[in-house]
């Protein structure tokens, strides 16, 4: 039952922060939270290899050099497939940042709408251009390069919005102003100073990730006989992992150097935000040396777990983003403000859902893929 | 209130939602039939003495169907998601909030369905025959089950059922009296759409004795649907609120002077569209090797304008809800509505999203415009205001704010007498009359004193039946009340 008087206090709070949703959380925020951090470091880490990919994709390109086409090929044709998967693993995210943040995230998304609402065509765009490339990239030689730069602009800018949206979420101190300038949607949080830092922080790792994939693929070519194939993509793609690795940590610099003074102050108190800092550190400092080891290696397994290691470094990023998030709304909004009125019986069926999904796509992916394994034996 | 109205130009919210709604819808009732389609074209395919061949043209479709399902049709999907937010942030998030796990659960059926339909797609060479029909059975069984998700908030939208906001039963909500019905429609539709897919490439077929059979097998799919669809149609029909089947019934024998409302046209594009898809159909059935590309392509495209024409339909009906009798579309929720005092009280003290210090009455009209009526309403665009108020002086705005809602489509106004007059000059104001609220309120209030008078003169039997129209209020009450002093004299 939902108290009337709460309603009565969540028509008439003051002014802009909205009212929290009457029917609340449907299970205590924490566990949302975990399957946010969860989701969004999988939506993250695809988001990864596709932009990487398209990137790494147009630098190889532009060079021209043919004894390089194999990884254009497995890139290129790696990109209809990377990007249905950033689209179906950002879902559940962007559901549960509605869910948790709901409040903060409607009202940004309309005071950008006119751009947030451009992110649908821009999808398409890309989405269409990669299959384009694929499907005609074998009877026609000309244009690629345009059609995989197109595509990758579309997915930057995406990513630009989206900062653009959930850093404004995180700023209500600057909505009335900009509403009553511009209540069409066409704002954007340019003066917002971690703006710029923050997208290339999610950016410039997909340099890194996209050449650990280069590794694995590398790993397994070895594995089907095809060497000459598989040290080609593993020179090259040890080569991409420090270049990303080390832009990030540039821009790392940079959006300490820009936070706000208390929320730097924060990072660094020695707190579970600290530890989950240097955690991302070593585990993405990991992630690299496990990389070296892997191209030195015909083995799968290093170049696996170093994979593993750097989707632990983005959870421990996703985990960190969330915490400075609910500490710049400290004065605001806290989510014990939000009832929890819970649902277990529907988060029982969502559980049983996942896992017999997952269950199933196993088991299929263990019929499916020898036979594809087989033929791609030399 | 909560949330701030996005103030669009030309289209509006709402628009953009229909646009992206109307692609999405079409797309994906074709994705879940299509692969009910998928995977009994595998299995005919396996029992054809040609079967090789079908199968070069089920790779085709199968490609069709993998480009066009997941590129256009799942970042539509995303795309209603987005607009919904822009268009009623307040509506997306009770719909999140209560269905948190219907959508969790909904998204594991889409990452199961695209990575199932990748495993057949991909592994088509290498799979072997009973892999692919297994494949493509998992894909039509899956697809439907996130249909069956997603039908549960869709019908919940327009028919709450026992679901209140004091008692969120979210059982009673999901199984809603709609929900059953729509399924089983929705599911018809998807067979049909998925027939007339199949149809498209297999217009294309080289082999003529091939093309005939194969259009046969697509027919099948096709007649059958068109045929049952109306049946549960009319089991859905039953069961829309009264107001909801007025308002489609009222259009359909022509409420407001005989003009055939825009619901009923939806109505009966869906009917036509269906009535023509059953004549081709049978037609394309009796001579299959006539069947040209172009003229699949129509036959497609005629199936999307009535699904198209079905959708709006419903869309239209649920007015002036988002949520049926639960929240108005402007965000007002139903239950504040019927707080008369609560209604009454100044609207911008209640709002959140306008500047604290509004220094004309006009630019309080613009607010209020803004907070409470584009979320239906452009000014000149899409459902213009413009055009809705040509003939309106400001007497009529603010009568008309008071009882726009009895009409049945329209939100109840919110706001004070003050916040009325100011909508009204606002209003005015886009039509070049430049009349102050201050000046609207002192004529409605003689002219309300006139009435007043002209009453108690009936009464009193010395009154003419009525004013003449030509007189302004105010010199009319000036007349009424000398009148008045001559009765008294």
């Amino acid at each position: 039952m939902i108290n009337a008087s709460l309603l009565n206090d969540i028509f008439t709070a003051a002014a802009p922060m909205p009212g929290v949703d009457p029917l609340g959380y449907g299970i205590p925020p924490l566990l949302f939270q975990l399957l946010s951090y969860l989701t969004f470091s999988m939506h993250i880490t695809a988001m990864n290899f596709t932009v990487g990919g398209a990137i790494l994709f147009l630098w190889l390109h532009l060079r021209r050099n043919d004894a390089t086409l194999p990884i254009r090929r497995y890139l290129g044709g790696g990109l209809p497939l990377g990007m249905s998967y950033v689209v179906t693993l950002g879902i559940p995210p962007l559901l549960f940042v509605q869910v948790l943040y709901g409040q903060q995230f409607y009202s940004s998304s309309i005071l950008i709408g006119s751009f947030w609402i451009l992110i649908i065509p821009l999808l398409i765009t890309a989405y269409g251009l990669f299959y384009l490339h694929k499907l005609t990239r074998d009877s026609r030689r000309s244009g690629h390069g345009a059609i995989i730069f197109i595509g990758l602009v579309a997915m930057l800018l995406i990513g630009f919005f989206y900062v653009n949206n959930i850093t404004l979420s995180m700023t209500p101190e600057k909505w009335l102003d900009m509403y009553a300038a511009k209540p069409d949607g066409l704002s954007l949080n340019l003066s917002e100073p971690t703006l710029f830092p923050r997208f290339l922080l999610f950016i410039t790792p997909a340099i890194a990730v996209s050449g650990l994939g280069i590794i694995l693929a590398g790993s397994f070519l070895s594995r089907w006989g095809r060497e000459a194939e598989a040290s080609l993509f593993r020179s090259f793609g040890v080569r991409a992992v420090p270049v990303g690795f080390v832009l990030q940590a540039v821009c790392a610099l940079w959006i300490i150097a820009v936070l706000p003074e208390n929320i730097s102050a924060f990072v660094f108190a020695g707190n579970s935000a600290t530890v989950l800092l240097v955690a991302g550190i070593i585990l993405a400092a990991l992630a690299a040396i496990l990389a070296l080891i892997a191209a030195g290696s015909k083995r799968v397994l290093p170049a696996l777990l170093s994979l593993i290691m750097a989707f632990a470094a983005i959870f421990c990023h996703a985990a960190l983003r969330d915490m400075v998030r609910l500490q710049y709304l400290a004065p605001v909004f806290d989510l014990s403000q939000v009832p929890v009125k819970t649902q277990w019986g529907m988060f029982g069926i969502f559980v049983a859902t996942l896992l017999l999904g997952l269950a199933l796509l196993i088991v299929l992916m263990l019929r499916v893929f020898p036979g594809m394994a087989s033929a791609a034996r030399k | 209130m909560n949330y701030p109205l996005w103030d669009l130009a030309f289209s509006g919210s709402g628009l953009i939602v229909a646009i992206i709604a109307t692609i999405h819808v079409f797309i994906s009732h074709f994705a879940i039939g299509g692969g009910i389609f998928l995977w009994l074209a595998e299995w005919w395919s396996g029992k054809q003495p040609e079967g090789a061949e079908i199968r070069k043209w089920l790779h085709k479709y199968a490609t069709f169907f993998l480009v066009y399902t997941t590129v256009f049709g799942a970042m539509t999907g995303v795309g209603i998601w987005f607009s919904i937010q822009l268009a009623s942030a307040e509506g997306t998030s009770l719909l999140i909030h209560q269905f948190v796990f219907v959508w969790a659960s909904e998204w594991v059926l889409f990452l199961a369905e695209l990575t199932v339909l990748y495993l057949y797609y991909y592994g088509w060479k290498t799979n072997s025959p009973r892999m692919q029909l297994w494949l493509a059975g998992l894909y039509a069984l899956i697809s439907w089950g996130s249909l069956f998700a997603i039908n549960g908030i869709l019908t919940f939208m327009l028919t709450p059922g026992n679901w209140t906001l004091e008692n969120p039963d979210i059982a009673a909500g999901f199984f809603n009296p709609g929900f059953w019905p729509s399924l089983f429609i929705r599911t018809l539709i998807m067979i049909l759409l998925g027939g007339l897919g199949g149809l498209v490439i297999a217009s294309r077929i080289p082999v003529e004795e091939l093309k005939e059979k194969t259009v046969r097998f697509c027919i099948r799919f096709v007649i059958p649907a068109a045929l049952l669809a109306p049946f549960f149609a009319v089991w859905y029909w039953s069961v829309l609120p009264d107001s909801a089947a007025k308002l489609i019934e009222g259009g359909a024998v022509g409420v407001g002077g005989g003009r055939m409302e825009a619901i009923t046209t939806y109505f009966i594009t869906a009917i036509v569209a269906g009535a023509m898809i059953v004549v081709a159909s049978t037609v394309v059935y009796l001579r299959p090797k006539a069947l040209t590309f172009m003229t699949a392509v129509a036959i497609f495209l005629i199936g999307m304008t009535g699904v198209t024409g079905a959708e709006f339909m419903r869309e239209m009906a649920r007015k002036p809800y988002v949520i049926h009798g639960v929240l108005y579309s402007n965000a007002l929720w139903k239950h504040k509505a019927a707080d008369a005092d609560y209604m009454a009280k100044p609207y911008l003290e209640k709002s959140r999203w306008h500047p604290a210090e509004i220094p004309s009455s006009l630019e309080r009209g613009e607010w209020l415009f803004r907070l409470q009526c584009i979320s239906c309403h452009t000014r000149d665009g899409y459902r213009a205001i413009i055009p809705r108020t040509a003939a309106w002086n400001g007497d009529f705005g603010v009568k008309w704010f008071e009882r726009m809602h009895e009409q049945g489509v329209m939100p109840p106004f919110e706001g004070s007498l003050d916040d009325r007059a100011a909508l009204t000059e606002y209003l005015l104001s886009l039509h070049g009359k430049k009349e102050n609220a201050v000046d609207i309120l002192k004529k409605l209030e003689a002219g309300l004193e006139a009435e007043k008078i002209k009453m108690i003169l009936q009464e009193a039997g010395r009154a003419p039946d009525a004013l003449p129209p030509e007189i302004p209020a105010d010199e009319a009450a000036a007349d009424a009340a000398e009148d008045e002093k001559e009765a008294l004299k």
